[in-house]
């Protein structure tokens, strides 16, 4: 077919070739220059870029006002020189990744575009040709296969034969056909009168297609065109089966290993699944008399769980559908241990709940198996994640869980602190007394929790370092909300041991600064009226009663306040 | 302004052929008073009234393509398949062109429909333009005038087809061979397999018969080659046949070419061993879809073609129920190029000559032993699909017809199983045979009225001493 073109284009070249006037001459040597300049455009901007846009516009706009005179416009590549109708229009040795080297190189004789050539059409030959000038060789393709494979109707080529100038000598059709002489092959007397072999005759009605049997090619032919990769999964996994050789085992493995990226990032997660299912199959099948597929296997679920290996997952889990999160699951359940790194960075992303769900479940289960992953990720972790580490870890077997908690609890950020120590209050209360004097942490929120939890019930430690801290402070810079807050947890989780300092601390007032004296009057009257004990009770009573006003008030207001409380509470 | 005028024309020629085309085709299918081809007339008619207002319009074909008032019809890639096809339609019928004068624009639908039935059913008549001449008298078509094909140019065209055919096949082989030779030693490219692919192609669109007798060709240094070369052209046929996209068949030309990919890994003893096969030989021998993957993997291809190209190969001795050779656990069904691969490379297998029988099977007696094993080996589908594309007596097939005399079956022009263009085989095996009139075997009966002459049955090649591919590219 092409050959056919070349021969009639060319006869009409001869034909013109000493009539092309310089107008015309200079028309097609100014469009093979905006060729070149176009082409140039496209390989320096992004596809979609306003000078790419502008530039193909323009390059249409100089074509079709040239096709319109001319009808046609029609290079020929040679190696040194671009023609047109005989004239060279460019003639300089190209360089390589120049378009004359590219046409060149892929054989393209010439290259022909015909009037009535659309701008979406000339847009795609141009990010055609833009696409393998970039590329150098196989594999990545060659123009002449894209142009063929993309039926454009406005240009045509002719291609010259790449077969020829190689240092093999093609050998000749004559050879073929008589050069080891069929008839005396077949003039052997044996094979003269062998018996005709008699399968029955074919009906020719019988090889007519049912309607049915139509409607079946028409699909099978449907789905040929769609292209479905499971089967040629299906087939090297069939293969690695089989192989019984390291290198070849290897080779079938690394095809696999392509397709696994692959499937990746298509979000192709059922594939991917795939994979992984069947190498688990051979795993089991070759694990014991094949031990270096077992080696080879691992190495390469290592390898798929590394982060790098794994990130265009990263990019695309933002769009990941919450429906694929069982199939993700089972993913991340046969890939090395080691993708726990990449489980935490996916954590870190905004996600539906379904998938956090299932990062956070399958992080505790693989850091079960292998912690050192977890503890690079910790330390690699910034504030937001390792906030939504902690409770991943908390989780964790309690001896794992507090051994990291605990050293989480020392982390220079208040939030996590926070979240540390309420996950180690979380897996065990009683630990609250290692923890009494972060009543003093610069966390607010820490702080409080921790006095909320030492405010849990009676308990003669805290009670004793409560009164301790009180009395240290009771002259110092201490806010006065969190003096009240400690005489009100004082009150929860004291006893009648701490009745004497507080009586004195309400009532007697020699050793009180005059500005701190209100602030500790109210703790202490709120830590009696909270502590619930017959002393308490009995100071408050006399205090109540007090001559000094200021004594008189405190306590009444404290009781109502409490009173208030519980009425709300109630409620 | 006249730019647009010659656009206008040549979008009007294209669409005249094309108006045509669908006019003889529905007419082969339906009765004049069929709604669909009532249509198809109205707009041919159209087509005819509007470029014979301005005149005589006078359409031939020269070196391969049309030309409307001698000026080369130029068409788009899209029109390409249809073009060439009108274009084998007339050569069949050894028509050159058509003169319609002005005054076809009062030529009656009934005329019309006269003319496309006889200009189809000369392709039967020994002389179709003499026969075609008289017919268009007798039914007093005075309209328009039949052009007779000029034999040099005919010769010219079909020569360099089968020039470029012969080409190809011999490249298709080289690339084959250094491409097994490269997998062997390192990484080979599959630049060279793909334009093949592509040429191979594009020549079954343009002359699929001279494909299918070049695929008769056997034995040329290494019979691994050449039976390569003739699954990809045979299966690229049949993949032409039930309506697979270029690209696809693209895929199906390589993966032709490189089915056997994985023999190279078998010694060649027992490749060309005599004989049986021992349990071991076997076992290496059934290893080569196996190697053939993993050769194919070493192609320096990327990865959307090395996906596309590895199926075939690893499937071509799978049954359609996944007995036969490599075992599978995870292939649950055969893909459809597996399936085609199967089937031709069966045929091909079978009538070629192999180191393991004493004698190959016809072409006919192939496809008889094929149809007899459809349940089990095949799929049946696709297995009609090749029957129907191959006739009962393929193309190359030698035959003794119920005269005594022998034929070779050289194409079924019109796609009909009854009716194919034998060669008649003259002389005998001691003396020489020379090649004889090439006719319609179903219009013999009809102009000579005689009884039927019908095909009696195949035979070997052998026994009357020819060699087929040179007879059918000699004739061609």
């Amino acid at each position: 077919m092409l050959a056919d073109q070349t021969m009639d284009s060319r006869n009409n070249i001869t034909v013109t070739e000493g009539g092309v006037s310089d107008d015309e001459l200079n028309q097609a040597r100014r469009i093979f220059t905006s060729l070149l300049l176009t082409v140039k455009n496209l390989s320096l901007y992004p596809h979609g870029h306003t000078i790419c846009v502008n530039s193909i516009k323009q390059f249409y706009t100089q074509l079709t006002a040239f096709l319109d005179k001319y009808n046609t416009l029609m290079i020929e590549i040679e190696r040194e020189q671009i023609v047109y109708r005989g004239k060279a229009i460019s003639s300089e040795i190209p360089e390589e990744g120049s378009l004359h080297y590219t046409l060149f190189r892929d054989g393209i004789r010439w290259l022909e575009l015909n009037n009535g050539i659309e701008h979406d059409e000339l847009a795609d030959i141009l990010l055609i040709i833009n696409r393998y000038n970039k590329l150098s060789t196989e594999p990545e393709g060659d123009i002449v296969t894209a142009l063929w494979e993309t039926h454009f109707p406005h240009i045509q080529y002719e291609v010259a034969d790449i077969f020829r100038g190689g240092d093999r000598e093609t050998g000749k059709f004559s050879d073929l056909v008589s050069g080891k002489s069929a008839m005396t092959r077949y003039a052997e007397p044996e094979y003269r009168e062998k018996e005709y072999r008699n399968d029955p005759e074919i009906d020719p009605w019988a090889i007519a297609l049912s309607p049915e049997e139509e409607a079946a090619l028409k699909e099978m032919v449907r789905m040929e065109e769609d292209t479905e990769l499971t089967s040629y999964l299906d087939a090297l996994l069939d293969s690695l089966l089989q192989h019984e050789e390291e290198v070849n085992f290897s080779k079938i493995l690394d095809a696999i290993s392509e397709e696994f990226i692959l499937s990746v990032s298509r979000n192709d997660f059922s594939v991917t699944l795939k994979i992984l299912q069947g190498l688990q199959y051979v795993l089991d099948i070759c694990s014991e008399d094949m031990p270096w597929a077992v080696k080879l296997i691992d190495d390469f679920l290592i390898k798929a769980s590394n982060v790098d290996f794994l990130a265009p997952l990263k990019e695309s889990w933002g769009q990941i559908d919450p429906e694929d999160t069982e199939v993700l699951r089972e993913i991340f359940m046969l890939l090395n241990p080691d993708v726990i790194r990449m489980l935490v960075a996916l954590l870190s992303q905004s996600q539906p709940a379904p998938l956090r769900k299932m990062l956070l479940d399958l992080i505790v289960l693989l850091a079960s198996k292998d912690t050192r992953n977890l503890e690079m990720a910790l330390n690699n972790a910034n504030e937001n994640l390792l906030e939504r580490l902690v409770s991943v870890i908390v989780r964790m077997e309690p001896g794992q869980a507090m051994k990291y908690l605990t050293k989480l609890s020392q982390h220079s950020s208040g939030r996590i602190r926070y979240e540390a120590v309420r996950g180690i209050l979380k897996l065990d209360p009683a630990r609250i007394k290692d923890m009494l004097n972060l009543i003093d942490d610069k966390e607010d929120s820490l702080r409080q929790l921790v006095l909320e939890q030492m405010g849990q019930s009676r308990n003669e430690a805290v009670e004793e370092f409560l009164l301790s801290y009180i009395n240290k402070n009771k002259t110092g810079t201490v806010y006065a909300d969190h003096i009240i807050q400690c005489f009100r947890i004082l009150g929860r989780c004291g006893s009648a041991r701490s009745v004497p300092f507080l009586r004195q601390t309400l009532i007697r007032w020699g050793f009180l600064s005059s500005s701190r004296r209100p602030v500790l009057r109210r703790g202490a009257a709120i830590a009696l009226a909270t502590l619930g004990i017959t002393e308490a009770d009995k100071v408050l009573e006399r205090a109540g009663r007090s001559f000094f006003p200021g004594v008189k008030n405190v306590v009444s207001k404290v009781r109502q306040e409490l009173k208030e409380e519980a009425e709300s509470r109630g409620k | 302004m006249a730019n647009e005028n010659n656009t206008q024309s040549r979008l009007r020629a294209v669409e005249f052929i094309k108006a045509l085309y669908n006019l003889i085709y529905t007419a082969r299918i339906h009765k004049d008073n069929n709604r669909l081809l009532k249509e198809c007339l109205v707009r041919f008619k159209g087509f005819l009234d509007d470029m014979t207002e301005e005149g005589d319009l006078e359409i031939q074909i020269w070196r391969e393509r049309f030309h409307f008032r001698g000026e080369k019809l130029r068409h788009g890639r899209e029109s390409h398949n249809l073009v060439n096809e009108m274009i084998k339609y007339f050569t069949d019928r050894s028509i050159g062109g058509f003169h319609f004068l002005a005054a076809s624009q009062k030529a009656s639908a009934k005329d019309i429909m006269i003319l496309i039935r006889i200009l189809d059913v000369s392709i039967k008549r020994k002389d179709p333009i003499d026969w075609l001449s008289r017919k268009l008298e007798e039914y007093a078509l005075s309209w328009v005038q039949v052009l007779k094909r000029r034999d040099e140019d005919r010769e010219a065209s079909v020569s360099k087809r089968t020039e470029r055919a012969k080409n190809a096949y011999l490249l298709a082989l080289d690339t084959v061979r250094e491409v097994a030779d490269k997998a062997s030693k390192g990484v080979a490219g599959v630049l060279r397999a793909r334009r093949l692919a592509q040429n191979i192609v594009d020549l079954i669109h343009e002359d699929r018969s001279l494909i299918l007798g070049l695929a008769t060709l056997q034995e040329y240094d290494d019979y691994t080659y050449t039976h390569s070369v003739n699954v990809s052209l045979l299966a690229t046929c049949l993949g032409k046949q039930i309506g697979l996209s270029k690209v696809v068949l693209e895929h199906l030309a390589v993966c032709g070419l490189f089915h056997d990919l994985g023999k190279v890994g078998v010694p060649r003893d027992i490749l060309l061993k005599k004989g049986k096969l021992n349990d071991d030989e076997w076992e290496k021998m059934q290893s080569h879809p196996l190697l053939g993957v993993k050769k194919i993997l070493r192609l320096n291809a990327d990865k959307e073609l090395r996906s596309k190209i590895i199926l075939g190969p690893f499937e071509h001795h799978l049954n359609p129920d996944m007995t036969g050779y490599p075992k599978t656990h995870f292939m649950k069904k055969l893909s459809l190029s597996g399936r085609i691969l199967r089937i031709v490379d069966v045929y091909e297998a079978l009538t070629a000559d192999r180191s393991y029988r004493k004698r190959s099977f016809t072409p006919d007696e192939a496809l008889r032993k094929m149809w007899s094993e459809r349940e089990k080996n095949f799929d049946l589908i696709l297995l009609k699909s090749f029957i129907q594309m191959m006739g009962i007596f393929p193309i190359g097939s030698i035959v003794e017809l119920n005269n005594g005399k022998y034929a070779m079956i050289m194409d079924y022009p019109e796609g009909s199983l009854a009716s194919p263009m034998v060669m008649l085989l003259e002389g005998n095996r001691d003396e020489g045979i020379s090649q004889g009139e090439v006719f319609n075997l179903m219009s013999r009966d009809q102009e000579n009225n005689s009884s039927e002459l019908g095909i009696a049955r195949g035979i070997l090649p052998s026994r009357i001493g020819v060699s087929v591919a040179e007879l059918l590219l000699r004739e061609n």
